[in-house]
Parts: structure tokens; C-alpha cells; sequence
């Protein structure tokens, strides 16, 4: 490239990024001393996930439907292609059996990390991609046809539509109720527990199992047009 | 605060990649950087008074919890719209052998 | 302890732009990727830090490398001559195979390597139609007479390395790449 409009634009770069800092520096600083507030309004104990699970719901919808945009146009795109020809698998015993167990600890951790999501950290998009780290480990192994068998392609993608109408569907459903849309609907339990907080455990967990079937769909799409080896 | 430079910093190396690498593949992985370089300057201004995890276990003044919460949305965000991007640097490098975008321009150029 | 962590990070960024070949760009992203988790959870930030520690390090490395995988291979046939291209104790050793190799590497090529003993004549291509290399290389005067080949312009002092004549794309690029127009 020509060199001296990039140092330009370099320079503004910085410039512009150095307005924002000192403008952020000049704020007044907001203690959190007192956050009982968030929690006996929503019952969860993690405050974040009170906050983009109870009060900023709409922004958290944007997300999954990025997110699910940018599986299908990887598994349309990516679907034309021609599968491989070549494909060297690790057939090895100890290998098969290892990876298969690494694979069902590793979905167990990732449900229980979205499931509880609102308890400790982590959340619904952490637990989804945990879980398909083991996933990814079993397609090394696994020839193309075993793996068209086992994650077959057009009923992951069923699965994810109807997780997505789920989710409208709760969030819709207050309306029938003569409360405002995206509210928490359920009775709040104790604070502290696994079920509390009305709908935002369920959220959370329908959530998880979403990214975790389109990492899934990314991994072998991936795999089975282009190819690792 | 020292914190805050150190995101401006590396929001600026990774505007300097894009400029100055001339592979698709190195571009895309400094606006990588670029994307880690905003998430930096966001929990810097979530920690700057106080360091504790917002969860209601641990006791004291906690940090803030809203940009926090924010800022989520843009990493994975920002790994779905990578994966994609990724997607059509494999189409272009199938469809045209190179992937210098020197080379890519003079092509377009002598199309017109 | 966060500053510590700052400049780490600021390291492996710089790593990252500058390194030559898109493995070594990728390893060192992978490394920035989980350094920054590190400081995101010493802010007081874990949620934010679980989800780079996952997303960047374990998932971002494998789509890049799944991504670059090699795209074709550059068959390369060789005279044993002691400087320019030999093997000793199973690995290739001189001056045309490493500068074939770091060609190969910055454009994630893959190499296949065979030995000749001699070079070819005209009767050896006509009755031997399985001769399809790319490269003809070992320390070959600069006015051999291959058929189907041309030396490359540039060569030290009279020995040069012969490309296949109709392999426009390969003879481009691994011209831009001796005069060092590839970063």
C-alpha cells in the first residue's frame, strides 16, 4: 500500500482513541457497594447474567440470531463445495476410546456451566462452546460417512429451529399474562439454589444447547469440505 | 490510567496489521486484535475502583457490573462474523490461487 | 500484576503482525488470545474471561488451521550435489532447498521431493510420460537444455533452478518472491 496515507490514518486512529479514553478518564467513578437491589428483584445471584438475562433480554435475542446467521451461512456456503475425497482419520483404538469419553464429560460440563449459569460464572454461550470442544476431538476420528450418521446435518438444524421458537415463545408468553413482554413470569425461588430466578435458568439452558449444535454444525462443515489432513 | 493505555495500544497494533500486512489472512487476524483491543478498554472502565468478581458469594465493593454484561455480546459476536469472513477467504483463494491483495486489486483494476 | 499481564499481551500482538508464514501468526494469536483471558479475570471480570479463554484460544486456532491447510503441492526434483541440495542422515540440507522450503512455507505449500540421478534427456521425457515436476533444481549450469523448462532469471554465479514452461502462476510468484515483494 501507498505508505503515506496509512501513517495518516494511523495517526488519526490513535488520536480518535485517545479522545475516547480521556473522556472516559473525566466520569465519576460508581461503587457497587449495595447490589441486593439487582438480586432480590431477579433472583439470580450472578449479576451479569441478571443483566443480560432480566433486564437487557432483547439485546441477548440479537445475539443468538447473529449468532445462528452466521451458522447457516457457513453450512450454505460452505455446502456446495465437493466433500473430500482424502480423508485420513486417527484410527487408532486407544485414540477412539479416549476421545469418546472426553466427548460426554465435556457436553456434561457444558450443559451444567449454562444450567448454572446464574449462580457462578459462565452463562449460556461459554457452555455451548465447552461442549463442542469435545465434539471437535470425536470428527478427527471419525471417517465421513460414520460422521453424516452419527451428527446427521438436517436434523441438527430442525432441532435449533425449534430451540429458537422456544425461546420466543417465553419470551412472548407474558403477554398473555397482562404483563409487559420479557418478563420473568416464574415464581422466584429461594437465592441461592439451582431453581431460582423464574425464567432464567430455562433461558440460559436453551441457550447452551443452541451454540452447542451450531459450533457443532461449524466444526463438521469445516471438516467435511475442507478438510484437516 | 495505565489500564486504559494499554488497550489503546493494542487497538493501535492491531490497525496498524490490517494496514500494513498485505495477506487476507494476517488482515483478518488483526482485526482480531482489534476486537480484544475494545473488550480491554471496556473492562478496564468495569475495574477501574474495585476488583471483585460482581457475584454475591464474595463480599465487599465489587466492580461494575454493566459493561461487563455488555461486552460478551461483542466477542462472540466477533467470532461469528471471523468464521464467516473465513468462509470467503477459502472461496477467493479456490476461485483466484493467490491470497495477496496486491495482486487481487490489479485484477479488479484490469477488469474496468 | 495486570500490568504485567498488559504487556504480555502487547508482546504477543506484536508477534502476531509480525511473523512470517500464517502458522506462526496463528500460534501467536492462540497465545494472545488466552494471555488476555488471564487479565480479563484479574480485572474481576469472569464471565468476560471464560468466554475469550474458549472462543479465542481453543475454537478461533481451530477454524484458522482448518482454514490454511495446504493448498496443492510443488513437486521438486533433485541432482545430489553437494552445496546446493543433498541428504544426510534423513534430512535435506543446502541452498536450494531451504530457499524452496521458506518459499513454500510463506505460501502454505506442500513440498514433495524426489531424486534424479542425472539430467534428463530428450529421449528420457519421451519414453518416461510420469517426469511431471514442477521444479528441476541441484546445481544445473545455467545453459542446460531441458525440454519443457526454463531457468529462472535469477541464479548464482551460472547455476540456476529450472521451472516447468507452463506453470505461469508458479513462476510469478516465485519470481515476487526472490526480488522480496512478499512481506
Amino acid at each position: 500500500m501507498r505508505k503515506r496515507p496509512a501513517i495518516l490514518s494511523i495517526i488519526l486512529f490513535v488520536v480518535f482513541v485517545g479522545i475516547l479514553i480521556v473522556s472516559a478518564e473525566t466520569t465519576s467513578p460508581v461503587s457497587f457497594d449495595n447490589i441486593s437491589g439487582a438480586v432480590s428483584d431477579t433472583g439470580a445471584i450472578n449479576v451479569i447474567a441478571s443483566y443480560y438475562l432480566g433486564y437487557r433480554l432483547f439485546d441477548t435475542l440479537f445475539e443468538i440470531l447473529v449468532f445462528t446467521t452466521a451458522v447457516q451461512g457457513v453450512a450454505y456456503l460452505l455446502g456446495n463445495m465437493p466433500t473430500l475425497e482424502k480423508h485420513k482419520p486417527m484410527r487408532e483404538q486407544a485414540i477412539i476410546i479416549y476421545t469418546d469419553v472426553i466427548f460426554g464429560a465435556s457436553i456434561i460440563m457444558g450443559l451444567y456451566i449454562a444450567a448454572a449459569g446464574h449462580i457462578s460464572a459462565g452463562g449460556g454461550f461459554v457452555g455451548g462452546i465447552v461442549g463442542a470442544t469435545g465434539a471437535v476431538l470425536v470428527f478427527l476420528t471419525m471417517p465421513i460417512e460414520e460422521m453424516e450418521k452419527d451428527f446427521p446435518h438436517d436434523v441438527l438444524a430442525i432441532l435449533e429451529i425449534l430451540i429458537l421458537l422456544t425461546i420466543f415463545a417465553l419470551m412472548i408468553y407474558p403477554v398473555f399474562m397482562a404483563l409487559p413482554p420479557m418478563r420473568n413470569f416464574l415464581p422466584l425461588g429461594n437465592i441461592g439454589h439451582i431453581i431460582s430466578g423464574g425464567t432464567i435458568p430455562i433461558v440460559d439452558t436453551l441457550i447452551g444447547i443452541k451454540v452447542l449444535i451450531g459450533a457443532i454444525t461449524i466444526a463438521q462443515t469445516f471438516i467435511k469440505h475442507r478438510g484437516v489432513f | 490510567m495505565v489500564y486504559l493505555l494499554i488497550g489503546l495500544i493494542i487497538f493501535s497494533i492491531g490497525g496498524i496489521g490490517i494496514i500494513w500486512k498485505d495477506d487476507i489472512l494476517h488482515k483478518l487476524l488483526s482485526l482480531g486484535i482489534m476486537n480484544a483491543g475494545v473488550v480491554v478498554l471496556f473492562v478496564s472502565i468495569a475495574g477501574l475502583h474495585h476488583k471483585t468478581p460482581p457475584i454475591l458469594n464474595t463480599k465487599g465493593p465489587y466492580a461494575d457490573p454493566i459493561p461487563q454484561a455488555v461486552i460478551i455480546t461483542s466477542i462472540v459476536i466477533g467470532f461469528a462474523t471471523m468464521s464467516l469472513a473465513l468462509v470467503f477467504t477459502m472461496l477467493i483463494a479456490l476461485k483466484k490461487g493467490t491470497l495477496s491483495s496486491k495482486k487481487l486489486e490489479e485484477e479488479i483494476d484490469n477488469e474496468h | 500484576m495486570e500490568i504485567l499481564l498488559g504487556l504480555m499481551g502487547i508482546a504477543f500482538a506484536v508477534g502476531v503482525i509480525t511473523a512470517p508464514g500464517h502458522m506462526r501468526a496463528v500460534i501467536f494469536m492462540g497465545a494472545f488470545s488466552i494471555t488476555m483471558a488471564t487479565y480479563y479475570y484479574a480485572m474481576g471480570a469472569p464471565d468476560v474471561a471464560m468466554a475469550e479463554a474458549t472462543l479465542g484460544a481453543v475454537f478461533t486456532t481451530f477454524i484458522y488451521v482448518v482454514a490454511m491447510k495446504h493448498r496443492g503441492s510443488i513437486k521438486v526434483a533433485y541432482i545430489r550435489n553437494k552445496p546446493f541440495f543433498y541428504r544426510e542422515n534423513g534430512k535435506f540440507i543446502g541452498i536450494e532447498y531451504n530457499l524452496l522450503k521458506t518459499f513454500a512455507d510463506s505460501s502454505s505449500m506442500h513440498l514433495e521431493i524426489t531424486r534424479i540421478a542425472n539430467v534428463p534427456s530428450h529421449s528420457d521425457l519421451k519414453k518416461d510420460p510420469s517426469f511431471d515436476f514442477d521444479i528441476v533444481c541441484g546445481g544445473l549450469k545455467i545453459d542446460t537444455e531441458i525440454e519443457g523448462y526454463k531457468p529462472l532469471p535469477y541464479h548464482l554465479q551460472g547455476f540456476a533452478i529450472y521451472v516447468k514452461e507452463d506453470s505461469e502462476d508458479l513462476l510469478e510468484n516465485l519470481e515476487d518472491f526472490l526480488t522480496g515483494e512478499t512481506p
